[in-house]
């Protein structure tokens, strides 16, 4: 190592003292478009990092040479070049609008020109995020905006992230996110951004890009650059504020009322259905009695939920000097969630961005955030703990509180009223109020860049910088709730756990980069890349019981602490790389890349992984032939490359361990692993071919894209026979196979364009289609055996999680009996178990999913809406298997339609006959839905308001905007954005597999402004 | 100038990114490398609790192995107000998909027995590696013995039992070994002569919570009684020195207020280990239950007003819906609790005067059978009388003593294996307090004497990765 980075600094000796300068002087100008001077428009020497911007009278000023060629470029605009001659040193230019290919875009290391991109980028830029609608986590504003790009709402949990997923599944037992790149540093997730600060997100989903990103990029890269000042730009300053409610969304199915509950359990017990007789409904001797019940008629949804605040605030300041540009911002955002007593979520975020040109060859920046959240967490588990599970469960013939005679509530000897703990021995109002639980996060992102050129062509970044995130989780148990009744200690009542830890994420990178035009026409970058990481963990879980006090919840009133523990992990990556970036005359553009990572996560025998990537690009509209003809633009682009997975490995699965723990309060020592020196990155290898055009003037733009992306040395448990008693049962290897495959298609039509009005229209739609190819083989089997995960299976040539059930088979007409399907496809009345079936082309995956978008501009107004589409993934309804029970969760409330069971020999699209309930409430494919819906994500009304020209305030917009207002669902019944299923509960498949009762999706309405000065 | 201080932060730079290869050689912090381990009598004192840890596991003494050949059995009744765990099991629709997986648990505690045997050579402290040795070679010899009442017959069970399909024999110390079924025979030796060479190697007193030459006997006379020696197991069951529970104390042993009687138990700290064994039968709270499996209605009119188990067995408790039940006290919980955690009795005194008092009855010595016999009712019930019973009377009495005294102790299924017995559930008796409630439906209500059902399936999973092993009679793979 010490050799070769001596060897490095020899060779740039050798070039320094060769290179001779020319003599610079200043030029300045000032830059406007059809209505006057433009602000921040980028002015770049074409070959170096060396530019500026405009000022805010659209001014300029750059150190360059005769002979140098200036690039003007902006956002919305055609880029403009112009050489530098001697006869003047006062540049003016005006530019024309125009969207088309010369967006600069954020990709890995650094920006291009969207012309000189040759793979397949999704780029979300700070016009259009304006327009998005605000959340508190950028990735739920993903959904339907990139193609490829799959976002699954995890739930409707205030600050929830979202489950992303770029083209297709990569992993079964490592991580299949993103790779998140904030500001050039590697960050945890997304909630810990405020989504005003960012000012573009690009979406790096083919190698010839992610492929920089080496071992962490399998999964795809989402670069987000936050904003930041121009020099020479006097302060802006913005304030957003919106103020908005929100509430779950309505269910497309009815419970019963008290009146109908009764009604049904009556006809229950009348059937001899034994789990009804013992219930109120059949136990009712008199009208006096029917009548007190049917009168209490207790809405649970009234009176768990509520509607929840959202409120956010966000002040920023923008600008800068001659040498420093700043951006800094303040942010607040709380939003309630709908949970009665539960104060929801709150985020404060601070950010500085700061630009600093400390030598005319030497520039410095930092980033720097700070964001802390609290967030009140309802159980999310299918238990009697669960508040949105005691919504549909709670009978509608019982109370919130203990009534007496007269309806009026019991007071416990405090006065306040007694909950009632109603048919689940249990009220989920008195657990809310009684066993908080309380999520703490802080998470500090920040690092420091400097670039020095240091004689032409060549410049050096070094950087440092990285994320660390406190995490404290704390569940207290009150003494004296009825929960600690269950699982507490009866002498030391009330239990306190305190879980947390602290991650240091860090990385240290070093670029070097030489960049050259030669003979005019031949762009050539080299740059050298070096990088190390180390991610250390620190964690701690503190837990105790016996608490006097209900309202003291720190550890030291407690009399026994239970457990003690904390723990290290430590994790390094290790890398060298070269990239290659080639254009001639911006026509024809090649790039290349290589790079070398090694982890500490594997074995010794198979550390290290070596990636490249290499692609081209042919702007065919650049060649003279081609002037003529329909497209304005036309570009085509092929790539092809590896990267590679570690995410979410142990991070010592490779080593032979034995672990300690303890028996009686005495220390053990116990085997845990036999190790794996061999195991090591799992791999991915994506091409894909694309074609980018726009027509009509630029007024129709579209891309089309095409990739393969084979994930191969997939980590997987191959089982070993239990007589080795190796420890967990197998070997963790690098074994299996995966293809995902896909088609994405993104088409955008200024439909009306004139200088008053606008209407664009959007529509974009990502087919995927998974195989897996290879799984562990067995003496018996191959190809590999099926890996199966709950209801769903890892089979050879299936998509991977296909569902996996016993499959029903209908209702016998002439007595309402359950039917199922046995193993040899035979009508049965017994249900097996073991009589699963592979439900081919059944799993949860989408077939195809996309957004269609519309923005209406007409003067001072405008209107946006975006849609989200999905079609072709399945669900399991759990909840509608719970609601529709056939008789067994009688005890509980039921669906209205539970009533349209059979009854008559011949009745047909009925449910079973619940005297047969027991042998029909099972897991089958009866309750497997399809999950196809359309959702109106967002809709906005916005107003700029008309402002004279010379007042202090330079704009004003307010805005009106709905979420989730509408959605179609002709399959499923209930809520088809599935994400978590249930939080609490493992689910090796990951997300959309089923419903379970975890926080519903929320329908909200807010007002926002916007104000600029 | 200025070329060299650009020069000079480059190199900077680099110097700061120095790092090396030795950066990637990351160690956990919370476990050691094996090979550094098994140096130190410390060592081996925490790899032999190792080895009693692993009894806890769930499938195992922590939970399966107490339940399960009770609930397979009349003995219990599930009711449906639980969650129906292991109803598959209840109802006999076991499966090699849907299997009782014991191996893991029996063959990770030999692994574990197996690195102590292989290294304790580095001890040089004879008395104290023999007892290790003692220890471990116990442990091996009871986690086969426990496989083997599950997965294989029993040597009395049938004719040819000893020629059927045992369990294999692991000593070697490799991950990815593979081993045929030896036959019962070859296992069962195994077992005894093991557990001969531990008595003569382990120490009188070891502390409560582990093994010794007491243990090793009892342990004996229920081996050598299964096999079928019933000398031998006269004269095991004769070299053990504990004596039967006392009424007065009987009580106290289930909330781990006494030891007496106790030989063999595993202790666990309520709050530090907290594995609920109690909860395979229910879970409670504020004098409710939510019951899985409530004690039979025939059975709990065998225990007479006068037997102290009655009240130490169950208890009559209500659901939240207000129906009653006999529910099982027996690993209730401690004195004052309802978590379901106490410690795991592995084998008692009054097992040992069964052991001895049926091994007497098949030799035909009905006078010393009826002494043990009495041995444990005279401590039983209030006012004691012998029966004074003989012949085939007096084995009836053993029997059903045996089932009263060992109800949720893991030994019904097996007794009644080993006797080949079948299985009777009453079709009229239901799972409530008073006989009321759901009653077993028909086709779960009878299981036939020597069914295939009591030999359970090798869990498919062992078959796929090693197709050669040999699945029991009766089960069809896939």
């Amino acid at each position: 190592m010490k050799t070769k980075s001596i060897g490095i600094l020899t060779l740039f000796m050798a070039l320094v003292v060769q290179i001779t300068f020319a003599q610079e002087r200043t030029f300045s100008g000032t830059v406007s478009d059809k209505d006057g001077p433009l602000p921040g428009v980028s002015v770049l020497i074409r070959g170096t990092t060396i530019g500026t911007e405009t000022d805010f009278d659209g001014k300029f000023s750059i150190k360059a040479k005769t002979g140098d060629l200036l690039e003007f470029s902006y956002v919305g605009y055609e880029k403009i070049e112009k050489v530098l001659e001697d006869s003047s040193n006062v540049i003016n230019v005006t530019l024309e609008e125009g969207i088309g290919l010369d967006e600069i875009v954020v990709v890995a290391f650094g920006k291009k020109r969207k012309e000189q991109l040759t793979s397949a980028v999704s780029v979300i830029s700070s016009a259009e995020l304006a327009k998005m609608t605000p959340s508190l986590s950028i990735d739920n504003m993903l959904q339907g905006k990139a193609t490829g790009v799959q976002v699954v709402g995890g739930n409707g949990k205030p600050g929830q992230t979202a489950f992303v997923r770029i083209r297709g599944i990569g992993s079964v037992n490592a991580s299949s996110a993103p790779l998140y790149i904030i500001d050039g540093l590697v960050a945890p997730d997304l909630t810990n951004i405020n989504p005003q600060d960012i000012e573009s997100m690009s979406v790096l989903k083919d190698a010839a890009t992610a492929s920089k990103y080496g071992s962490r990029a399998a999964n795809g890269v989402i670069v987000i650059k936050t904003k930041t000042g121009q020099k020479n730009k006097k302060a802006v300053v913005t304030i957003s504020t919106r103020y908005g409610t929100g509430r779950k969304i309505k269910d497309n199915f009815k419970m019963m009322n008290a009146a109908q509950k009764i009604q049904y359990e009556r006809e229950l017990a009348a059937l001899g259905v034994s789990n009804a007789a013992a219930l109120p409904g059949p136990l009712i001797t008199s009208d006096k009695e029917y009548n007190a019940l049917v009168a209490k008629d207790t809405d649970w949804f009234d009176e768990l939920l509520k509607k929840s605040k959202i409120q956010s605030t966000a002040v920023s300041i923008a600008g800068g000097s001659k040498e420093i540009a700043y951006f800094l911002s303040l942010g607040h955002d709380t939003n309630t969630g709908i949970i009665q007593d539960l104060n929801g979520f709150k985020r404060s975020n601070i950010r500085m961005n700061i630009d600093y040109e400390a030598k005319d060859w030497l520039n410095i920046s930092t980033n720097f955030s700070f964001t802390s959240s609290k967030s009140d967490e309802p159980r999310d588990r299918n238990n009697v703990q669960n508040p949105f599970r005691a919504m549909y469960d709670y009978n509608p013939y019982q109370t919130k509180y203990m009534l007496d005679s007269y309806g009026n509530a019991i007071l416990d000897e405090n006065g306040n009223p007694e909950f009632n703990l109603t048919r689940n021995g249990f009220s989920i109002s008195e657990a809310i109020i009684n066993n908080p639980q309380v999520v703490y996060t802080r998470t500090l992102i920040g690092g420091l860049s400097a670039t020095a050129n240091i004689t032409n062509g060549f410049s050096n970044t070094f950087k440092i910088g990285g994320s660390n995130t406190d995490l404290r989780d704390e569940y207290f148990v009150k003494p004296g709730s009825v929960l600690d009744g269950y699982v507490g200690d009866a002498n030391n009542p009330g239990s306190k756990k305190d879980d947390g830890s602290s991650e240091l994420d860090y990385t240290i990178t070093n670029l070097l980069e030489y960049n050259r035009v030669f003979n005019e026409k031949h762009d050539v970058t080299l740059t050298g890349l070096f990088e190390f990481n180390e991610r250390i963990l620190r964690s701690y879980s503190l837990s105790s019981i016996g608490f006097s006090n209900p309202n003291l919840l720190v550890q030291a009133v407690a009399t026994i602490p239970v457990v003690a523990s904390t723990n290290l992990f430590t994790r390094t990556l290790l890398s060298y790389g070269g990239f290659f970036d080639y254009s001639y005359d911006s026509k024809y553009i090649a790039t290349a890349s290589v790079r070398k990572d090694g982890s500490s996560v594997f074995g010794q025998n198979n550390r290290y992984g070596v990636f490249w990537s290499a692609s081209a690009a042919w702007n065919i509209n650049k060649e003279d032939w081609f002037k003529t003809t329909f497209f304005n633009d036309l570009k085509l682009r092929a790539s092809a490359g590896t990267s590679g997975n570690s995410n979410g490995l142990g991070s010592y699965g490779s080593l032979a361990t034995l672990d300690f723990g303890s028996l009686n309060g005495q220390s053990t020592a116990i085997p845990s692993d036999n190790g794996n020196p061999n195991l090591g990155f799992e791999k991915n290898f994506i091409w894909d071919i694309g074609i980018e055009f726009s027509t009509f003037n630029r007024r129709v733009r579209g891309v089309v894209d095409y990739y393969q992306r084979t994930t191969s040395d997939l980590l997987l448990n191959a089982p070993l026979s239990s007589l080795g008693g190796e420890p967990d049962g197998s070997i963790f290897s690098n074994i299996g196979e995966m293809v995902n495959k896909g088609l994405e298609i993104e088409l955008t039509g200024d439909i009306i364009k004139t200088n008053d009005m606008l209407l664009t229209l959007g529509a974009s739609i990502s087919f995927v289609d998974n195989k897996v190819t290879k799984l562990v083989s067995s003496p018996s089997n191959e190809d590999g055996e099926d890996i199966i995960v709950g209801n769903n299976i890892i089979s050879v040539g299936e998509e991977i999680y296909t569902f996996y059930l016993p499959k029903w088979a209908g209702v016998n007409t002439a007595n309402g009996q359950a039917l199922f399907y046995d193993t040899d496809n035979n009508v049965t009345t017994i249900f097996d178990t073991n009589a699963q079936q592979i439900l081919s082309g059944k799993s949860p995956l989408a077939d195809f999913d996309g957004g269609i978008n519309l923005y209406f501009r007409y003067k001072k107004f405008d209107l946006s809406t975006d849609f989200y589409y999905k079609v072709g993934n399945y669900i399991i309804n759990y909840m509608e298997n719970d609601m529709l029970s056939d008789g067994q969760n009688a005890d509980a409330n039921q669906r209205v339609d539970a009533f349209n069971y059979w009854k008559n020999p011949g009745d047909t699209n009925v449910l079973p006959n619940p005297i047969y309930g027991n042998e029909s409430n099972q897991t089958t494919d009866r309750f497997l839905q399809k999950g196809d819906y359309i959702r109106l994500r967002n809709l906005t009304v916005g107003f700029n308001v008309p402002l004279k020209s010379g007042q202090k305030i330079n704009s004003i917009r307010l805005y009106l905007q709905g979420q989730n207002l509408w959605t179609y669902a002709p399959h499923f019944n209930g809520d088809p954005e599935v994400g978590i299923g249930s939080g609490e509960t493992d689910n090796s498949v990951g997300f959309g597999n089923y419903n379970l009762y975890s926080y519903p999706q929320i329908q909200s309405l807010s007002l926002g402004v916007d104000i600029k000065f | 100038m200025k070329n060299l201080i650009k020069i000079f932060l480059i190199a900077i730079g680099f110097v700061a990114i120095q790092s090396c290869d030795d950066d990637l050689a990351q160690l956990p912090n919370d476990s050691v490398s094996p090979d550094s381990f098994y140096k130190t009598t410390l060592d081996f004192e925490a790899a032999i609790r190792g080895v009693y840890s692993g009894f806890l596991r769930s499938t195992y003494y922590g939970g399966s192995f107490l339940s399960r050949p009770d609930i397979m059995t009349a003995n219990v009744i599930l009711a449906p107000a639980g969650r129906r765990s292991n109803q598959s099991f209840y109802e006999w629709r076991h499966t090699p998909n849907a299997a009782w997986n014991l191996m893991g648990s029996g063959y990770i505690i030999t692994n574990r027995a197996n690195l102590i045997l292989e290294y304790i050579s580095n001890v040089n402290d004879v008395q104290f590696s023999n007892n290790i040795i003692g220890e471990a070679k116990t442990a091996r010899a009871l986690a086969l013995f426990d496989l083997l009442r599950i997965y294989s017959k029993i040597p009395t069970q049938s004719l040819k039992a000893n020629e059927s399909l045992g369990m294999p024999i692991i000593v070697e110390i490799d991950p990815t070994i593979q081993k045929l079924r030896p036959t019962v025979k070859e296992s069962y030796d195994f077992i005894i002569s093991e557990l001969e060479e531990a008595k003569n190697l382990i120490n009188e007193d070891n502390g409560t919570g582990r093994f010794n030459k007491n243990t090793v006997n009892a342990l004996l006379s229920r081996v050598y009684l299964y096999n079928g020696d019933y000398q031998l197991s006269v004269e095991a069951a004769n070299s053990v020195s504990s004596t039967v529970a006392t009424r007065s104390n009987f009580p106290q042993v289930w909330v781990d207020g006494s030891e007496d009687g106790v030989i063999m138990k595993i202790d666990q700290d309520r709050i530090l280990d907290g594995i609920g064994i109690g909860t395979q039968w229910s879970q409670s709270v504020d004098g409710n239950v939510i019951p899985e499996y409530v004690m039979g209605f025939d059975l709990y009119n065998q225990y007479l007003d006068t037997d102290i188990r009655r009240t130490s067995y169950t208890q009559v408790l209500p659901d939240s819906d207000g129906n009653i039940y006999n529910a099982v006290k027996k690993m209730f919980g401690e004195a004052g609790q309802n978590n379901g955690v106490v410690d795991v009795k592995i084998i008692r005194a009054s097992e040992v005067y069964l052991n001895k008092a049926e091994a007497y009855a098949m030799l035909g010595q009905d006078g010393p059978a009826l002494t043990a016999l009495d041995a444990v009712r005279s401590n039983r019930y209030n006012n004691f009388s012998s029966g004074n019973e003989t012949g085939t009377q007096l084995f009836e009495a053993i029997k059903l003593e045996r089932r009263l005294e060992l109800f949720a102790e893991g030994h019904r299924l097996f007794d009644l294996k080993r006797w080949n017995e079948g299985v009777t559930r009453s079709l009229i008796n239901g799972d409530f307090f008073d006989g009321t409630g759901s009653a077993v439906s028909a086709e779960y209500s009878s299981l036939p004497a020597g069914s295939y059902i009591y030999q359970f399936p090798i869990p498919q999973a062992e078959i796929n990765v090693f197709p050669e092993f040999q699945q029991n009679p009766g089960y069809n793979n896939n």
